[in-house]
C-alpha cells in the first residue's frame, strides 16, 4: 500500500508541471474519474481468504466464524469480481 | 452488508455436486438445499406469506449461497443469495436480506457485540511483488450486479519491462505482448460468455492491435512516455450473430514513469475506454454497453 501511496504522489507531483503535455493531464483526469472510489470497492473491506481452507485454519486460531458462498458452476472468483 | 459481515472471515468456493473433494460444509448446505420439499424458512414477509410449492422453491434456487460456519466448521445457518422476497410492500432490497440474514446467524453464533468498526479498503496485491492491478467496471445501468468493479493483479514480467522500456525515440509495440494484462479486460459476469458443454467461461484468446510508445516529457527526477492506441479483445466462443469469435474493443492508454538514469518504469496509470456488446437474449439483440479499466502498478518502487 505504501509503495501504491508513493507512486501515486510521484505521478501526481510530476504532472503538476507537465503544462505541455495535456495528454498526460487528460489520461491522469480520466484515471480518477473511471477508478472505483472505496464505495464501489467495499467488498474489500472483509477480511478475504483465499480458500476456505486456509479460512477455516485461520477460524479456528482466532475462533471466528467464516463466511462461505458457495457457487455451484465450474468458474467463479468473487475475490476478483469475475463470477 | 459489509458491516455485519465484519466479524467473519470470508472466503468462496465453487464446483459440482458430482466433484470427488465437496467440502463437508459444501455437501451439508447442498443436501439441504436440494432436499426434495426442501423449503427455506419464511422468516421474511410473515404476513401474507404465500408458501410455494417444492417444485416452485427448486425452480427459483440461484446457484450461489451463503454459508455460516462457526471457528469449528459447524454448519450454523445457510440460505440462497438471490431468493429474497423482492416484490411487494413488505419487498427488501438484496443487500438488506443478506444483512438480514448475516446478523440472524451472528445472533446465533452469539456473536452480535463483536467488531462492528469497518476495515479500510485493502485490495489484492501479490505479497509485495511487482504487479499490474487493473480494475474494470462494465456500465449495465439494467443490471447492477454487473456495474460493479472486477480487481484482477497480475505480475509484471521482465518481459514486459523490457518491452515498454525508456527511449528517446517513438515507437511501436504490439498489444498482444501485454495480454496478461489485457485480458483481464471483461465484464464481472462470466456465466454470460462460457462453454455450454464445458460450463467454463471463455477465456481472452488474442488481444490484437498497434500501441505508440511515445516520449511524454519529465519532471523532476523523473521522465515520462506514454503508451496508447486501439485493442481488440476476442475470446474463445463464437460470436452471437456471426461465425466468428466474439470480441470487443476499445482505446487504451497507460503513463508509465521512470526514474531519470533508468530504462525500467517505477510505476504506471492507464486507462481503457470500449464498447462491451452484450447480447440481450430477452430481445434477442444486442446492447453495447461501455466498459472501462483502470491500470495502477503496485510494488513497483523497489
Amino acid at each position: 500500500m505504501r509503495s501504491l501511496i508513493c507512486a501515486f504522489v510521484v505521478l501526481l507531483t510530476a504532472t503538476a508541471g507537465l503544462a505541455d503535455q495535456p495528454s498526460v493531464r487528460r489520461l491522469l483526469a480520466r484515471y480518477n474519474a473511471i477508478r472505483p472510489d472505496d464505495d464501489q470497492l467495499a467488498m474489500y473491506r472483509l477480511d478475504w481468504i483465499e480458500s476456505l481452507a486456509d479460512a477455516q485454519d485461520l477460524a479456528l486460531l482466532e475462533n471466528r466464524p467464516v463466511c462461505l458462498v458457495v457457487i455451484h458452476a465450474r468458474y467463479g472468483n468473487i475475490t476478483s469480481g469475475h463470477c | 452488508m459489509v458491516r455485519a459481515l465484519q466479524p467473519y472471515i470470508v472466503t468462496s468456493w465453487h464446483g459440482h455436486r458430482e466433484d470427488p473433494d465437496l467440502p463437508a460444509a459444501v455437501r451439508t448446505v447442498w443436501q439441504e438445499k436440494f432436499a426434495a420439499g426442501h423449503k427455506p424458512r419464511p422468516r421474511q414477509l410473515q404476513t401474507n406469506f404465500e408458501p410455494r410449492s417444492p417444485q416452485e422453491h427448486r425452480q427459483r434456487q440461484s446457484n450461489v449461497d451463503i454459508a455460516i460456519l462457526d471457528p469449528d466448521g459447524n454448519l450454523v445457518h445457510s440460505f440462497d443469495a438471490f431468493q429474497h422476497p423482492g416484490r411487494g410492500p413488505q419487498a427488501k432490497t438484496l443487500a438488506a436480506y443478506t444483512a438480514g440474514e448475516i446478523q440472524f446467524a451472528t445472533s446465533e453464533l452469539g456473536l452480535t457485540g463483536r467488531r462492528r468498526a469497518l476495515r479500510p479498503v485493502d485490495l489484492p496485491d501479490l505479497a509485495g511483488a511487482p504487479a499490474v492491478r487493473i480494475l474494470c467496471t462494465l456500465e449495465d445501468d439494467r443490471m447492477l450486479a454487473y456495474s460493479a468493479p472486477t480487481v484482477e493483479v497480475v505480475p509484471i514480467t521482465e518481459g514486459e519491462r523490457e518491452l515498454l522500456s525508456w527511449s528517446p525515440e517513438a515507437r511501436t509495440l504490439d498489444a498482444a505482448a501485454l495480454k496478461s494484462w489485457l485480458a483481464q479486460i471483461y465484464p464481472p459476469g462470466v456465466m454470460e460468455r462460457t462453454n455450454p458443454q464445458t460450463k467454463e467461461a471463455y477465456r481472452i484468446e488474442s488481444v490484437e492491435g498497434t500501441l505508440t510508445l511515445t516520449p511524454a516529457g519529465t519532471r523532476g527526477k523523473h521522465r515520462f512516455m506514454m503508451l496508447r492506441g486501439t485493442i481488440g479483445l476476442t475470446d474463445e466462443g463464437e460470436d452471437y450473430f456471426s461465425e466468428d469469435h466474439f470480441s470487443y474493443d476499445g482505446k487504451l492508454e497507460i503513463l508509465l514513469a521512470y526514474p531519470q538514469g533508468s530504462g525500467d518504469f517505477s510505476a504506471l496509470r492507464g486507462v481503457f475506454d470500449g464498447i462491451y456488446p452484450r447480447f440481450d437474449r430477452m430481445h434477442n439483440r444486442q446492447r453495447n454497453i461501455p466498459l472501462r479499466a483502470v491500470f495502477e502498478s503496485i510494488d513497483t518502487d523497489s
